[in-house]
């Protein structure tokens, strides 16, 4: 069955979705057009002005429709110490469920020698310059416990030895409600490597 | 060898020797990864579901790991069913220490782009495999790192079909000798430089040779370097080598060697 080329054209725009192919694309634009033509007028003119507003912030590159992100923008928040991670929902991560108050910044990807993204690609000389810019005085590395995640953070941790700036790592290890048995064997010897001292009061 | 093979060309295949050379994200939770395997070469998946938390092959599927994959299906996309750590990767794990990491991992994806470059899909090399695996191992051990590159590269060049001629004279075929200049003629092997006005004929300004010792050929060929000298020489012939095969679209990872911010 073909379409009408505008509803043809929805349903192709739909599909570029992560997710969402033929079937889903058609009843999403069916339930729009026939059942909830209000909604589906927000949807147009709130993806519109975001796409429209929304950029970087220039100095964690998270994304954000002002010059700097509610984050870098915030007095409480300490802009000394930076959290480094991989993406924009890693930063969500830790907003819901940390008590983290440093700031961040986003590499919007990691290292990955084969597909050609280096370091400037995720952003790293402008890290470099902020590093320089000299009031950070803790890294926090947070990129993905993969290969990739690890070459990464090396790379990192060696521009800020260079400059001599704290730098941690954060703790791999047992999930919470977890039983070592069900453990992988990685993940146990990354736990039993960075062990801390219990301290009883 | 587990392998059973209808006529069809099916194939299901158990718990082979391998290593990921390349992995890239394939629909919402799947890869596609690039393998190389012991007994079949360089192969071709799909691991659906792999970026699943608790997928059967989540957190195993890394590159520089030795790996134990199982396969089914045919042509030039097989379908991975299983992925296990090897002994020897559960032995590196229980000495607490990653397989790899820090300022060794660019070569160790020099030496994976250099596999993805040169090795065709479904031809083995199990040699080169061995040669993989003893590279990767010395690589973590940080021994010489430059003269492990140099070796690998020629062995890459020997198993597909690229052998460096490194013993003697190809214009007189008389032994190398360690003291001598040569003009290494790519393609061709080296001409002791006392033969080169007679090559200035035939060889235009663009000359595509390179001048060596023959000290430099001599312990190419051993692969074992005496000096810095040596292997940078060893380094210019074998970068000019490759360049050679590959054709226009450079290394990726050497550009990167090159490009660091720090």
């Amino acid at each position: 069955m073909s379409y009408s080329p505008l509803i043809g054209q929805l349903i192709s725009a739909l599909k570029r979705l992560p997710g969402v192919g033929q079937k889903s694309a058609q009843r999403m634009a069916f339930y729009l057009l026939q059942h909830d033509k209000q909604a589906a007028m927000q949807i147009s003119q709130s993806l519109a002005s975001a796409i429209e507003q929304v950029g970087e912030c220039s100095k964690c590159r998270v994304l954000s429709e002002s010059e700097l992100c509610e984050v870098c923008n915030n007095p409480k928040r300490s802009q000394q110490q930076v959290c480094i991670v991989e993406s924009p929902s890693d930063v969500q991560a830790f907003e819901q469920s940390t008590h983290y108050s440093g700031r961040y910044f986003v590499l919007m990807g990691h290292l990955s020698p084969l597909d050609g993204i280096g370091p400037h690609e995720i952003g790293l000389d402008i890290f470099a310059s902020q590093l320089d810019a000299g009031d950070i005085t803790e890294v926090i590395l947070a990129t993905n416990p993969t290969v990739e995640g690890e070459a990464t953070a090396h790379y990192i941790s060696e521009m800020t030895k260079k400059r001599n700036i704290k730098t941690t790592r954060i703790a791999h290890g047992v999930p919470i409600g977890g039983e070592l048995e069900y453990v992988n064997g990685s993940t146990l010897s990354h736990a039993l490597d960075g062990r801390s001292i219990v301290s009883v009061d | 060898m587990n392998i059973s093979n209808n006529l069809s060309g099916y194939q299901r295949v158990h718990s082979q020797p391998a290593y990921i050379l390349h992995t890239q994200a394939y629909q919402n939770t799947s890869l596609i990864i690039d393998a190389f395997t012991a007994n079949f070469g360089r192969l071709r998946f799909v691991a659906k579901g792999a970026k699943r938390l608790k997928s059967p092959f989540a957190g195993k599927l890394q590159v520089f790991t030795p790996l134990l994959l199982s396969w089914s299906g045919k042509g030039d996309l097989y379908t991975l069913t299983d992925a296990d750590f090897t002994t020897s990767s559960q032995l590196l794990y229980l000495h607490g220490q990653q397989p790899l990491r820090g300022s060794v991992l660019l070569s160790c994806y020099y030496l994976n782009e250099i596999l993805l470059r040169f090795l065709t899909l479904e031809d083995p090399h199990p040699e080169l495999f061995y040669y993989y695996v003893d590279a990767l191992e010395n690589l973590s051990m940080k021994k010489n790192i430059e003269s492990v590159l140099r070796v690998f590269e020629k062995r890459l060049l020997q198993e597909t079909g690229y052998s460096l001629v490194l013993n003697c004279d190809i214009n007189t075929g008389e032994p190398i000798d360690a003291l001598k200049m040569y003009h290494y003629i790519l393609n061709e092997g080296p001409h002791s430089i006392a033969y080169e006005s007679e090559l200035s004929e035939r060889c235009n300004p663009e000359y595509d040779g390179i001048q060596v010792l023959g000290k430099t050929l001599l312990e190419l060929e051993r692969g074992s370097f005496s000096n810095r000298q040596t292997l940078k020489q060893a380094k210019q012939l074998m970068r000019a080598v490759i360049a050679l095969h590959l054709g226009d679209k450079p290394l990726k990872t050497r550009a990167l060697f090159q490009s660091t911010i720090l």
